[in-house]
């Protein structure tokens, strides 16, 4: 008996570490008995959508200063307050957190256009194991840096050139999380991505709601993200076959950086 | 039954076990890298606040340096090299003591600090296939310099200066201000400065940084045409200790005039000043060129170095300018003024000039804090900003007669010296970019007999053999 233990317990001391260090981040199964979440995400009041003032310095080649500033203008909405008749807020993400396992994510690539001087979603959702489609729409220079957003810093993730107009370069989605998306030429221009290795995450509409579906029952973490308001973050239970209602009012709001970089 | 225990114990004691880890990585980490890279490899090391740029922050994942594709970590080669060879212009040096094994350990260290971006395998780029530079493909490089917006950051010149560039939130990822690299000094680029490494940073660009990655928008071909540009872009430095200047007719009065590039010239590498508070330990101007000649009466020495961005003086920052230092006298011995500012013994004279007034200003300097403009002023000078380059003249007679000044004796070592100040970065006073002492030589004109007499000489030594030989030939005939 003794023997008989010692040996087991060499035996897992032995065991080669790297296989406890590959862990597995999220487990796809088949949902069957999935519960949904449906919600609308409101502000608490009216917020003004701010005008971004747009500078085209001179270049070396008058004409490409005019074709820069035709396709970039010399203002541009933001697009950042989207607020409808009833105070539902457009372009929140909304992501359920701490989800171990469930159904696989989509097989559907996120294509970021740079069209008009703007990025093309300004919020969108990209899933591990499809595809960043980046394309430039406009006849002048864009470079696309996405970069993920940590604490205080961002780590650049993909920084591509794209000097011709119709140019599409493809890069795979591997680094998960809140990523923000830049053009070094264009300091006005923004877009938000979330990446997740899960289906279970949604952008609100124009009416403020969304809908997540098919969820395996149990506890979660939902976190309510807006470039512009502070971030809320509600717990929720999901029991099998029924939808939860997950509401929620933003309030405070917060400056992003995109309104210092235009001056603002 | 102890005997097993034993025999146990000792399995797992012993250095096959996988928990018996090597710790080689981390100790040399520990006592070579950890001082600026910081012991949690976040960069927040001693050194931080002494050096520009600052030492890399393993931990946030971003490397600049690779062989792969934007997106992909670097492979181990790429850290190896940025080990073993260093990174021009920066505080890294190049490790040579460590063993291979031991560069390895260390890489294996280096990665731990940020995992996650080492979970993918990285598919290193091919650099093959390098065509040889022709006229043709430099010229199609040019081109493409300009469409691929090369020059909006870099300037027409590739010197840094693009017009785009000069944002204030032009950062890295780790929150530092980025300046867009000066492609005409080659000692400046970090990446390396063969065509292959140029080929290597337009192809995987540098993450964490603005310069974007052209590998799926250029083909392979045009990288070539676009690296073989940059590479001509490239200036000679010519390093040494001393200039000879040239006696012409007269001095040439615009900087641009093509006289001053038929010259030689003299490079002089600069560091910060960190002898006198303040301190400066983050300079950015890293070489300043030197010309010269001389008249019969006067003396010019044209000073020539680039500044990313001018300074007026007019933004509330100081105002970019140079000085250049003589002793008052030309020392006889080997010993001369403190090769900053002089000292209390040894005098030395100071000709200013600043992008503010654009003029020439003359002191007189016993130490740094002993400085005094001089009442008669006899120096001119005249400065040029173009294209991120700054040309300056200083003009002034070879004797002005005033006890306190140099006088230019021909054909003698007179020892120079520079400080350069870039306002954007606050510089004056003290806080400068200084150079050691150097020297210029007036070379004396060449009498004409040096032109006359040798051929002379020589052509009468040609007839007198050859009538001895005639002479001697007739002799033995007879």
């Amino acid at each position: 008996m003794r023997r008989l233990l010692i040996l087991i317990i060499v035996s897992v001391m032995l065991t080669p570490l790297p296989g406890f260090a590959k862990r597995v981040r999220y487990k796809v199964v088949e949902v069957s008995n999935g519960g949904h979440i449906t919600g609308v995400v409101k502000a608490a009041k009216k917020v003004p959508d701010p005008v971004l003032p747009i500078e085209i310095k001179p270049k070396e080649d008058p004409k490409e200063t005019e074709l820069e500033k035709k396709a970039c203008g010399d203002k541009q909405q933001a697009l950042m307050y989207l607020i409808g008749f009833n105070m539902g807020v457009k372009n929140v993400l909304v992501i359920v957190e701490n989800v171990k396992e469930g159904k696989a994510p989509p097989k559907k690539d996120l294509v970021i256009d740079n069209i008009k001087c703007r990025f093309e979603p300004l919020v969108g959702i990209a899933y591990v194991k499809s595809k960043y489609v980046i394309k430039n729409s406009d006849p002048i220079f864009h470079n696309t840096s996405l970069a993920k957003v940590l604490k205080n810093k961002r780590r650049t993730v993909y920084n591509l050139a794209l000097p011709r107009q119709g140019q599409v370069i493809k890069k795979p989605v591997r680094a998960t999380g809140l990523h923000e998306v830049k053009c070094d030429a264009h300091y006005w221009m923004r877009a938000y991505i979330f990446a997740s290795r899960h289906p279970y995450v949604a952008i609100t509409d124009d009416k403020g709601s969304f809908e997540i579906k098919d969820l395996p029952p149990g506890k979660y973490k939902v976190r309510f993200w807006h470039e512009g308001f502070q971030d809320v973050v509600k717990e929720i239970e999901v029991k099998p076959g029924s939808t939860t209602n997950v509401s929620v009012t933003l309030t405070k709001t917060r400056k992003p950086s995109v309104l210092s970089r235009v001056g603002l | 039954m102890t005997v097993l225990i034993l025999i146990v114990l000792g399995i797992l004691l012993s250095p096959f076990n996988g928990f018996a880890q090597d710790d080689t990585g981390k100790r040399i980490y520990n006592q070579w890298c950890a001082q600026c890279h910081g012991y949690e490899g976040d960069g927040e090391g001693y050194a931080k606040e002494f050096t520009f740029p600052k030492p890399r922050d393993f931990s946030l994942g971003t490397f600049k340096f690779r062989t792969t594709p934007s997106g992909d970590p670097p492979t181990d080669e790429d850290i190896i090299r940025s080990i073993r060879n260093g990174n021009p212009g920066t505080s890294m040096p190049a490790w040579k003591r460590f063993s291979d094994e031991e560069v390895k350990a260390l890489v294996e260290y280096i990665k731990e600090f940020a995992p996650d971006v080492f979970e993918f395998e990285p598919e290193p780029i091919k650099i093959e296939n390098a065509p040889p530079a022709t006229e043709e493909i430099i010229k199609k490089g040019k081109e493409l310099f300009r469409v691929a917006k090369c020059v909006e950051c870099h300037g027409q010149h590739g010197r840094g200066n693009g017009k785009k560039a000069w944002r204030d939130d032009f950062k890295d990822d780790w929150g530092y201000r980025i300046d867009p690299a000066n492609y005409t000094y080659p000692w400046e680029l970090r990446n390396g400065s063969s065509l292959k490494d140029i080929y290597r940073t337009i192809t995987t660009g540098l993450s964490g940084t603005p310069m974007t990655s052209y590998q799926d928008s250029l083909s392979d071909e045009e990288r070539w045409a676009l690296a073989h540009f940059i590479k001509s872009l490239q200036v000679e430095r010519r390093l040494g200790i001393s200039l000879r200047l040239k006696k012409v007719e007269s001095i040439p009065e615009s900087t641009d005039d093509p006289q001053w590039e038929s010259l030689d010239w003299l490079d002089l590498p600069m560091a910060g000043q960190i002898i006198f508070e303040p301190r400066h330990f983050t300079p950015t101007i890293t070489n300043v060129r030197v010309r010269g000649l001389y008249t019969e009466d006067k003396v010019a020495i044209m000073l020539e170095w680039v500044d990313k961005k001018p300074n007026k003086g007019d933004d509330g920052m100081p105002p970019d300018g140079i000085r250049l230092q003589f002793p008052s006298k030309i020392p006889d011995g080997s010993e001369r003024p403190y090769f900053y500012m002089g000292d209390r013994r040894h005098p030395v004279n100071l000709w200013v000039w600043n992008a503010a007034d654009n003029l020439g200003k003359e002191y007189i300097a016993k130490g740094p804090d002993t400085v005094y403009s001089q009442q008669k002023q006899d120096v001119k000078a005249v400065g040029v900003y173009d294209d991120g380059l700054y040309r300056v003249i200083f003009v002034r007679s070879i004797n002005t007669g005033d006890s306190e000044d140099i006088v230019f004796e021909t054909g003698r070592f007179i020892p120079f010296a520079v400080t350069v100040y870039d306002g954007r970065l606050q510089e004056q006073g003290n806080k400068g970019v200084i150079s050691a002492w150097y020297y210029i030589m007036l070379e004396p004109s060449t009498p004409l007999r040096v032109f006359v007499l040798p051929p002379a000489v020589s052509l009468m030594v040609f007839f007198a053999g050859f009538l001895l030989h005639k002479r001697l030939s007739r002799k033995a005939d007879a």
